[in-house]
């Protein structure tokens, strides 16, 4: 076991790596001055100077790399060009809202996707299997925007039951941050919902043709103990490997889902820093979420030796 | 490969292989449908999309404007039968790039071993990036266009091709019949073109559909930011954006053409699920 997840961990290393030189090449290599697109339209020689200066484009680009991975190594990921604020304590200020969202769709998701999952796979080829597939194209289908103004529509300014947007912390009291959070939740919880829902059913449509669960049903086990129980818990690996996998997913979808309830979260820091060009802080933001979803998969890796014991080597 | 699937349809109940092919065609006659919306919409549009009228300010769907009209006194169903054009160009322009480069990276490194562990950290380390990000960060640092659009949500998607074409062509690798053919000194392009596109061909195709409806989301919602299509050019993305403000006095902005781009990913991702049942029998005997 342990000797797994050393393996593991050290198999991370050469992925963090090549992110790390990705994103700097990102800036470096693209065709053009980057200086004067990051600049913008209207800005004169000397602007164009200070932007060159300030990301340090005007040395060599090894010297570069090595300040760079320097500043990376000791957790600094640079200044905002425009508010020269550490781009670390940005994205502390702004994690809280993105966490409560995050985790409200995760938790929106899989209740409702796996036993929509099993219940699809339970009776494969049915009218209800047919209904939450098709239902799962759908939400996989229409963008995240789309369903956000639809469900405000609906909810908040037809029914009037829940606030069209804004966020509340949960110091602010569990009833304001529920109220607020629900929309927002579902809105970027759906898409996901449709992944989890497809591959909980195809996973346990493999799970429910093995023998042990003839085995079981010959020997007299309830349906549903067969279901939740015997087959679910096998086909668990592919059902967690889709919360790694959706994690892009997600992200993307928060961007967005904040932008239209105006939730002032990372997503929202996203949107502010590519329409004002900030490029030390889309930076900062791709580095820290390709870190989340590393150490995320990497915890799911180790999460399969107990799930799955045949895993374990 | 249509003989695979002959062979296959009595073993299924009829009824139920005549409804996913149903799916399949529908999405089909949708996307023929929206593209056609699109090719012809200098005549199919009344209005001028661009076309600005102050007094026509945000009217609710009417005979004369179909979609209604937007905060400029724009016509919503002329701009959203245009902004179909730009979807469906960058959507199919997405698909075709990434697959052109993840087949040939993909090719590349399951006969070359010692390129492939070089590639797999590579697209291990681009797949570690969420999409939207990256593409919005290739963005803001290329100078805006279609051309940079299609590139920048094409590079997240090149390393799942890439992934997809190495373990079909590892799987083939192993194949007896291809052993055969090393053994008898079949050159390595005969083995690329006989053995391995052949079978590489259906998922492939099927992977370029996904892409295609992926690309025409990320395109709106970049464009729903404010970083993809230019103002003046009516996109999907943009003219739900310009709708924004008016969410409650006039959601017919909002609403009507996000519909419109929920049918064609729609279609697109029924046609996609379609032709996966119908090419690959693999999976097509796990639904039986």
């Amino acid at each position: 076991m342990l000797a797994y997840a050393v393996r593991r961990i050290v198999a991370v290393i050469p992925v963090a790596l090549t992110v790390v030189v990705f994103v700097f090449l990102l800036l470096r290599v693209t065709p053009g001055d980057p200086a004067a697109v990051i600049a913008g339209d209207t800005a004169n020689a000397q602007q164009i100077a200070h932007v060159r200066q300030a990301l340090g484009l005007d040395r060599p680009i090894y010297e570069q790399f090595v300040i760079w991975a320097g500043q990376l190594a000791r957790g600094d990921l640079g200044h905002s060009v425009f508010s020269n604020v550490p781009v670390t304590t940005l994205i502390a200020q702004r994690i809280g809202p993105t966490l409560a969202l995050a985790v409200t769709a995760m938790l929106f998701a899989s209740a409702l996707a796996i036993p929509l999952g099993v219940l699809a796979a339970a009776r494969a080829g049915s009218l209800v299997d047919r209904v939450v597939m098709l239902f799962a194209v759908l939400a996989f289908s229409l963008p995240v925007f789309w369903i956000g103004y639809a469900l405000v529509l609906v909810f908040a300014v037809a029914w009037r039951l829940l606030p069209v947007q804004g966020y509340a912390d949960l110091s602010q009291g569990l009833g304001p941050f529920l109220a607020h959070i629900t929309l927002p939740g579902v809105t970027l919880g759906l898409a996901f919902m449709a992944l989890l829902a497809r591959v909980t059913r195809s996973a346990m449509l493999e799970v429910l043709g093995q023998d042990y669960i003839r085995t079981a049903r010959a020997k007299g086990v309830s349906r549903a103990k067969i279901l939740f129980v015997h087959a679910l818990k096998n086909a668990a690996v592919p059902i967690v490997t889709t919360f790694g996998l959706g994690f892009g997913l997600l992200v993307g979808g928060a961007v967005i889902t904040e932008s239209v309830f105006a939730i002032p979260g990372l997503g929202r820091l996203t949107v502010d820093s590519i329409l004002t060009k900030d490029y030390p802080v889309i930076q900062g933001l791709i580095l820290f979420f390709a870190g989340i979803y590393v150490l995320l998969n990497l915890a799911i890796d180790l999460s399969y030796s107990l799930l799955d014991p045949r895993i374990r080597p | 490969m249509s003989t695979a699937v002959e062979r296959d349809l009595p073993l299924r109940k009829p009824r139920r292989a005549l409804a996913r092919h149903g799916l399949l065609l529908a999405g089909a006659a949708l996307l023929v449908a929206v593209a056609l919306l699109s090719i012809f919409a200098p005549v199919i549009a009344a209005h001028d999309p661009i076309e600005m009228n102050p007094i026509e300010r945000l009217r609710p769907p009417s005979l004369a404007h179909l979609f209604g009209t937007d905060s400029l006194g724009r016509d919503v169903f002329s701009r959203a039968v245009y902004g179909g054009r730009v979807s469906l160009t960058v959507g199919l322009g997405v698909a075709v790039l990434s697959t052109a480069l993840g087949v040939a990276i993909g090719l590349f490194g399951g006969f070359y071993r010692r390129a492939d562990a070089v590639i797999m950290r590579i697209t291990d380390g681009i797949m570690a990036i969420p999409g939207i990000l990256l593409a919005i960060a290739l963005i803001s640092i290329n100078k805006p266009g279609p051309l940079t659009l299609i590139v920048a949500i094409s590079v997240p998607e090149i390393p799942r091709v890439v992934r997809l074409v190495r373990s079909v062509v590892l799987t083939i690798r192993e194949q007896v019949y291809v052993e055969a053919a090393i053994a008898v000194g079949a050159p390595p392009l005969r083995l690329l073109f006989r053995h391995v596109l052949p079978n590489a061909l259906a998922p492939i195709i099927v992977q370029a559909t996904f892409i295609c409806a992926v690309a025409i989301i990320i395109e709106a919602s970049l464009s729903f930011l404010g970083v993809g299509s230019p103002p003046e050019v009516p996109s999907w993305g943009n003219i739900i954006a310009s709708g924004r403000n008016f969410v409650q006095r006039a959601p017919w902005i909002v609403i009507y053409p996000g519909a419109m781009l929920g049918l064609t990913v729609l279609a697109i991702n029924l046609l996609g699920d379609g032709l996966r049942d119908m090419l690959d029998p693999r999976l097509a005997r796990t639904l039986r």
